[in-house]
């Protein structure tokens, strides 16, 4: 049987060798004075650095008080809160639906201002039985929603 | 604050913090020999279980979670910083041991300098490993297992093993080297 390879000798000594193969070394050690040697000596050499990783230790240890994260502290009015009565809330919402239902009325007539070259012009009405200076006319009347703009065109006949 | 694991058993943030605190702050302390970082590390390792214990994060084994996220911690500030390294610099190069203080019959001042700058020694040779090395050490000092220590620092189990023999030879060879730099009378 082959002697312990140094990765076995480590974990032969940190004791991660599965039950079986801890067996089978522990019977080649009782056999083998050069491997029983092997791990004495790198038994007291792992407990040695052990003992010098324990020595970075601290003197001293802090206390044990644990700084809780601060939460964000909601603030609460001691005032009780007054809310208008219903019949106010349902009358400002009826004069809303009101306001946005007129002036949706509103945008849908046709605006004369903006009408494109094809939209009706204002009523024209021919008035007959005119007369302009004793002589037979035709009178003319432009009709318009906007008072200003209604005029009289008479010409002779 | 308390919540169950999978077995039934019940984790108190209190209970974890009065047994593992300073476990956990001594831990940090021997990696970074700063004892402010270890302090602001242990309490930023336990604000993560405070706020881990309500949101039912699984934690079956409370004490390896500690050490993990400490382990983690130390390990992003030893990349970001590489500080500590710099500072560890800084003590001076030449000691002697407490075994040599011992067989020159040093009185308790004396010998208490020479543990002093012993475990400066330590330090300064453990800085000059890589700093995933450092934690693994520190993690085997605990006595984590390897497959404990590999899951933690998300390497392979075999490789838990080496790291461990090679920094026990390079520490055990540097401290030799060091001490024969005064004389070679050990």
């Amino acid at each position: 049987m082959k002697c312990l390879n140094p990765s076995t000798i480590r974990k032969y000594i940190d004791n991660e060798l599965t039950p079986s193969r801890r067996r089978k070394w522990d019977r080649h050690l009782q056999s083998c004075p050069s491997c029983r040697e092997t791990i004495q000596r790198e038994t007291q050499r792992t407990a040695a650095f052990k003992a010098k990783l324990t020595g970075l230790s601290p003197k001293t240890l802090p206390e044990k008080v644990f700084r809780k994260p601060v939460e964000p502290v909601r603030m609460r009015s001691t005032r009780p809160v007054s809310r208008p009565p219903f019949k106010y809330w349902a009358a400002a919402a009826a004069v809303t639906v009101g306001v946005l239902l007129s002036l949706f009325l509103l945008l849908q007539q046709p605006q004369n201002n903006d009408a494109g070259p094809d939209s009706p012009g204002p009523a024209r009405v021919i008035l007959t039985a005119a007369k302009l200076d004793g002589q037979p006319a035709e009178a003319v009347m432009f009709t318009d929603p906007d008072p200003e703009m209604t005029v009289f065109w008479i010409t002779r006949q | 604050m308390r919540r169950k694991n999978k077995t039934g058993q019940t984790h108190s943030f209190d209970a974890l913090f009065d047994r593992y605190y300073h476990n956990i702050y001594t831990f940090v302390y021997g990696i970074s020999g700063n004892a402010e970082t270890s302090e602001d590390l242990s309490q930023e390792t336990f604000l993560k279980l405070y706020h881990a214990l309500p949101a039912n994060l699984p934690i079956e084994n409370p004490r390896a979670w500690l050490y993990r996220v400490a382990a983690n911690l130390t390990l992003n500030l030893l990349k970001r910083e590489k500080k500590f390294r710099d500072i560890l610099h800084e003590f001076p190069a030449d000691t002697v041991t407490t075994e040599y203080a011992s067989a020159n019959g040093a009185g308790p001042q004396e010998r208490d300098y020479i543990k002093h700058q012993e475990t400066q020694l330590v330090r300064r040779q453990l800085a000059l490993l890589p700093e995933r090395d450092r934690v693994v050490l520190m993690l085997y000092r605990e006595g984590f297992s390897y497959a404990q220590m590999a899951q933690m620092m998300d390497i392979k189990k075999n490789a838990v093993g080496v790291i461990i023999s090679r920094a026990i030879d390079k520490l055990e060879k540097n401290v030799k080297k060091n001490t024969e730099n005064i004389g070679g009378r050990l």
